[in-house]
């Protein structure tokens, strides 16, 4: 039977060491559950983007999701794509 | 300040008596203490920050910030002191785990490590929502 760790005692390097090299069953069975909300930040602690909700007609949902197909960035990826685009073509240049 | 970024029982931003009734008031503080969904900041590694995140099994960095932004209901999460675990799937849906620490005097949690999720944790993946 596999020891478990005291992952207390553990430095962060040593545990980022051991998490690399170990199945980590034993650490996601210790500590809390959390469910929290991960929010991505920059070096000065700003979130890097901000959720925006928006409504869109369903049968262009549908047509974005087909195009989006396996790309990596899917439906939300494809509409940054598109705003950054239109910014370029239109606001940006209003804007300065 | 934001107050998804203090941890339970922090009292190091010396709210005043006005502070905390607005806190309780908001029921804002019921959320944090008890542990509610609440919001984690977190980032990677500048280049010139040490340690790097240590990305195995041809994981990007994209992998591992889709894993990490994806909805709490698709995640498992593991919260130590200061320390975070997360099971979660990337955009291509390959299960990812993820770990990450904070230091004592910052908010922010860094990767620290991500590669793919072994079967053991893909099954307690499964199970997150029992």
């Amino acid at each position: 039977m596999t020891q478990v760790p005291d992952f207390r005692a553990m430095t962060q390097d040593e545990l980022a060491t051991w998490f690399m090299n170990n199945d980590a069953s034993a650490l996601f069975a210790s500590g809390n559950r959390t469910h929290d909300t991960a929010v991505q930040v920059d070096t000065e602690d700003q979130p890097t983007s901000q959720l925006v909700s928006l409504r869109i007609p369903s049968d262009v949902v549908a047509r974005i999701d087909a195009a989006a197909g396996r790309d990596r960035e899917g439906r939300s990826g494809i509409i940054r794509q598109a705003l950054s685009e239109w910014l370029e073509r239109h606001g940006e240049a209003e804007a300065a | 300040m934001r107050l998804s970024q203090c941890e339970p029982g922090c009292g190091r931003h010396g709210l005043g008596l006005g502070g905390v009734a607005e806190l309780l008031l908001s029921g804002l503080y019921y959320m944090q203490y008890s542990g509610a969904m609440s919001e984690v900041l977190w980032r990677m590694p500048q280049p010139d920050e040490r340690p790097q995140a240590d990305l195995g099994d041809g994981l990007t960095v994209a992998d591992v910030a889709e894993a990490l932004e994806r909805p709490a209901t698709l995640q498992f999460q593991q919260r130590g002191e200061l320390q975070r675990a997360y099971i979660a799937p990337a955009a291509d849906g390959r299960l990812v785990s993820i770990l990450l620490f904070r230091n004592d005097d910052s908010f922010v949690w860094r990767v620290r490590a991500a590669r793919l999720a072994s079967a053991a944790e893909a099954e307690i993946w499964s199970r997150r929502g029992d």
